[in-house]
């Protein structure tokens, strides 16, 4: 090797070393200019707003692919390969309501009776709710709607309490996220010591806020009921009655329930 | 018509000589193995959204590929000074614009069923069988029209506008007819006088792309359309396809060359 070559790669490695050394001292002074997330670097602040087109998607979706607003009136229609569940009135989804020929055709070719997909086809709004929540973690909607189908239609459950407790982590004021898990928690899970803490944090964060009186009263209830699970009996007696104050300023109908359980308590 | 036919394979030659229609081949079938390699929440046979960005692709590379080969024939012929020699005698110009229209329609079709076939087997192997072969040829065969129509526009502008100006004017007259040709009558209602008459000539005499854009009836496994209506539409194609001919005639008719 020449004397010219050996230079050239000492040349070399001292330069890689001084990138090296460098890049090292940037990236832990600059990290926060850096977007981690690749979805954020490639989107950028625009990132949320196509969230919140995903999540749209994910409702037109449901609605058999028609993403307008429908009538109120309900009329029963059989589409080829869903069933309806709740269909609406026909709705011209092209948004037309001139009466011209170009419409016309637009309205054949575009429009479709409004009809809900059927269960083993809701699957397909999954990938419209994963980057929803992914893109924009601080819509609280997409978050708890991603949740709720996870859960409710799915049987995924672990995925959904997943979904919840990464948008607990990316919206730490949210009080709907915590009561929203500790319901799953309970109800699904049976995991009352978990469910206990998350209702409480539920009603910690809701505190100042403003919230129907069933609200308060459903958390108050299911906090009450989990503390009877553990057998925490003056807890579960103290959350009762708070429940109760609140359902006999609402009138719910449940007030004599909730006094048969502090009843039993006392 | 046998010097029609030769311009026309002349024409479809290019398409597959040039790298255009490789890449737009490997940019879909990168994007369409990638989102099909997708997994959500572990759940099986979720095709939906890999339809809705497939049928987007192949759609858009169509048309661009085919509206870019209609939009240079004319102009590298001048550049080239080939097209003193094919005016000559016996071809007339008429018979010129015809065969580049064809080459230009017939290497479009080309570049669209394969990647249509591409796509179909792609969502098959993904899970999703075909709901309904009659809607999937008539997504197929009405964007065949489209592409009739695009391509026919794109060689009128090519005898008045530069290759850049015209394959700008006709993606962009597709993309924005395709998205806001539906409601433009009813959304140029709101703009002052000028813009009012504008939006409503361009209703009335743009040809209306989203008629042949089955994309959402495919994706949600709506019925197929009546064959009273996909003979409406295939008369509306032709209908525009002579009119864009026309027009080319118009502009080549008198130009001294």
């Amino acid at each position: 090797m020449s004397v010219r070559g050996g230079v050239l790669i000492v040349f070399l490695l001292c330069a890689a070393t001084v990138a090296h050394v460098v890049e090292r001292a940037l990236s832990s002074e600059a990290f926060a200019a850096t977007p981690v997330d690749p979805l954020e670097h490639l989107l950028g602040s625009s990132k949320e707003i196509v969230g919140d087109m995903m999540f749209l998607k994910a409702d037109e979706y449901f609605h058999g692919g028609v993403a307008e607003k429908f009538n109120e009136s309900e009329v029963s229609v059989h589409q080829e390969g869903l069933v309806d569940e709740e269909s609406h009135a026909d709705k011209d989804s092209a948004g037309l309501q001139d009466k011209d020929w170009i419409s016309e055709i637009n309205r054949r070719i575009h429009s479709a009776e409004h009809f809900h997909l059927s269960k083993e086809k809701r699957k397909e709004m999954l990938p419209f709710f994963a980057l929803a929540t992914a893109l924009d973690p601080h819509n609280l909607e997409a978050v708890l709607s991603s949740a709720y189908w996870l859960d409710a239609d799915f049987n995924k459950t672990d995925s959904a309490i997943e979904v919840l407790k990464k948008g607990i982590l990316q919206n730490p004021d949210s009080w709907e996220l915590e009561d929203s898990l500790a319901m799953m928690l309970f109800k699904r899970k049976k995991d009352y010591v978990s469910s206990r803490e998350h209702h409480k944090e539920a009603l910690r964060k809701a505190q100042g806020k403003e919230l129907q009186g069933y609200e308060w009263e459903r958390m108050y209830f299911y906090l009450a009921e989990a503390c009877l699970q553990l057998q925490a009996k003056t807890e579960a007696l103290s959350a009762y009655q708070r429940a109760l104050a609140y359902a006999q300023r609402q009138g719910s109908g449940l007030e004599s329930i909730i006094q048969q359980k502090i009843n039993q308590l006392v | 018509m046998i010097p029609v036919l030769v311009i026309a394979r002349m024409v479809i030659k290019e398409i597959f000589r040039k790298k255009d229609f490789y890449v737009a081949l490997i940019l879909i079938a990168v994007i369409l193995f990638y989102a099909s390699s997708l997994q959500f929440y572990n759940t099986e046979k979720v095709v939906r959204y890999l339809e809705e960005i497939g049928l987007l692709l192949i759609f858009i590379f169509s048309v661009i590929l085919t509206a870019t080969l209609a939009a240079r024939q004319y102009p590298s012929e001048i550049q080239n000074r080939t097209a003193y020699v094919l005016l000559a005698k016996p071809i007339s110009r008429l018979q010129f614009i015809l065969g580049k229209f064809l080459g230009s329609l017939l290497a479009g079709w080309s570049a669209f069923s394969i990647f249509y076939v591409f796509f179909l087997a792609i969502v098959h192997v993904k899970g999703g069988g075909l709901v309904s072969p009659l809607l999937a040829t008539q997504v197929f065969y009405l964007f065949l029209l489209c592409l009739m129509i695009v391509s026919a526009m794109a060689s009128a502008f090519s005898y008045v506008l530069t290759v850049s100006a015209n394959v700008t004017l006709t993606i962009t007259l597709y993309l924005l007819i395709n998205t806001y040709g539906a409601v433009l009558k009813k959304a140029s209602q709101h703009l002052i006088w000028l813009s009012r008459s504008l939006g409503e000539a361009l209703y009335y005499l743009m040809p209306h792309f989203e008629f042949f854009d089955l994309r959402q009836r495919f994706i949600h496994e709506w019925a197929p359309l009546s064959f009273g209506l996909m003979g409406f539409l295939t008369l509306y194609a032709l209908i525009y396809t002579g009119l864009f001919i026309f027009l080319s005639w118009i502009f080549l008719r008198k130009r001294a060359i």
